[in-house]
């Protein structure tokens, strides 16, 4: 109804469609941008129509409605709606869009096993990765490993403002119990231990100290994990 | 009635000037948490209008007031879903105030016979035209009404005013469908872009 839909602008912000019609439009004007700019600017001047039309209505309702309100309760605020939320989403980047969804995954699929001791602390951890993704300055890459590291992919969402890093492999070659992956801050100064990657399908990392560093680098390690890195990194993805 | 209560009356009844969108706006922000001195100043700003636009459309005092009321006690509930970024507070209000009086309206009708009432379409027709043309308290309206063609002007008022729909307007007018809705629209924008109507 597209052409159709544009047409309506005029009557709908007149309130000159009949209830079919009417219903018809609303659902449409979600998915257009541009119908609903234009509906909102005939609907403000719709509205000067009516403010010229102002008379001073009865004291009586003044008495009345405040009588009334008394003992009203009023409405919260609506929760946003999950098609508005997923607008949000879709204002970023589309990498970063593509991995908020990997992570999303992620995190239901793996975080819950992984915190399932402590339901607080799923949910702590929960809201610290949704702080992360949410942030405005929320950077994506994804970076393939070595083919030594089984040529997995690692990626991450970096936030400077959140000084956190969201950090998720997948596909890289499964480790001897003795062994772990061990990730690292690297920048101009000596690399800093930024926490462990978690068994293959186990979730997603947070790593908080961002701070200066210019890169995230995955180095093997004994399991207990090293103050500084004991081999090359099997890969490395920039922060910015 | 004394001079302190027309002057409350009068108070009460000025409707809000343009330049006051972020004020309403904020007004309604407080409104949101309860605050009911910012509601009496909301019920200030748009009792006017709600109850003029409602009087129009509805054209029975005792109807009109009663939509008047439902509008604004819902402006006092629903406060919290006034969104800033999604229009002015005024349209915002004003768009629930037109609508329930033109439903109220048309489900009246709906009981008589709508062909009869098609039959003789001076309802309204030259009434709302002569009120808009006399009564506007808004000169710039007026002004900018008097730019709209003739055919684009009648379009909008009968709709607006009148509260007839569009196919109703066209039958009223005897013109195609396609032309009302062309009319409506290209009408509205013309009257937007002279009175600076800001989205």
């Amino acid at each position: 109804m597209s052409h159709d839909a544009h047409t309506l602008a005029g009557p709908y912000a007149l309130d000159a469609l009949g209830a079919g019609e009417r219903h018809r439009f609303e659902r449409h004007l979600p998915g257009c941008a541009t119908c609903a700019e234009q509906v909102a600017g005939l609907r403000e001047t719709a509205a000067r129509l009516a403010l010229a039309a102002a008379v001073p209505p009865p004291d009586t309702l003044h008495e009345r409605v405040m009588t009334q309100i008394d003992g009203i309760r009023q409405a919260p605020p609506p929760l946003r709606s999950p098609r508005r939320s997923l607008g949000r989403v879709r204002r970023v980047p589309g990498r970063l869009a593509a991995a908020a969804c990997v992570m999303l995954t992620l995190v239901s699929a793996g975080a819950a096993a992984h915190w399932r001791g402590d339901a607080r602390d799923a949910q702590e951890l929960n809201r610290r990765i949704t702080a992360v993704l949410a942030a405005p300055d929320a950077r994506v890459a994804t970076v393939r490993a070595a083919a030594d590291a089984g040529g997995g992919t690692l990626t991450l969402v970096a936030s400077r403002s959140g000084d956190t890093v969201l950090v998720t492999a997948s596909g890289l070659r499964p480790l001897p119990a003795a062994r772990t992956y061990q990730l690292w801050f690297l920048g101009s100064a000596r690399p800093r231990p930024a926490g462990f990657l978690p068994a293959a399908g186990r979730g997603p990392v947070l790593a908080a100290g961002l701070r200066d560093a210019r890169r995230l680098g995955v180095t093997v390690e004994p399991a207990r994990g090293s103050s500084q890195p004991t081999g090359a990194p099997v890969v490395t993805v920039p922060l910015d | 009635m004394d001079s302190t209560d027309s002057e409350s009356r009068a108070a009460r009844a000025r409707p809000a000037p343009h330049d006051d969108r972020a004020d309403l706006a904020a007004l309604l922000a407080q409104v949101a948490r309860g605050d009911r001195d910012a509601f009496e100043q909301v019920y200030r700003r748009l009792a006017a209008p709600v109850y003029g636009v409602a009087l129009r459309v509805v054209r029975d005092p005792a109807q009109a007031e009663e939509i008047a009321q439902e509008v604004l006690v819902e402006v006092w509930r629903k406060a919290s879903h006034y969104r800033p970024d999604r229009g002015s507070a005024t349209a915002w209000a004003l768009t629930v105030a037109h609508r329930r009086a033109v439903d109220r309206v048309r489900s009246a009708q709906a009981t008589r016979v709508r062909d009869q009432r098609a039959a003789v379409p001076d309802r309204d027709y030259d009434q709302v035209t002569e009120t808009v043309h006399t009564h506007l308290d808004h000169q710039q309206v007026r002004r900018c009404l008097r730019g709209l063609t003739e055919t684009q002007r009648e379009s909008i008022t009968l709709a607006y005013y009148g509260g007839y729909t569009y196919r109703e307007v066209a039958e009223l007018l005897n013109v195609g469908l396609a032309a009302v809705k062309t009319r409506m629209r290209d009408g509205l924008i013309r009257l937007r872009d002279c009175l600076g109507v800001q989205a």
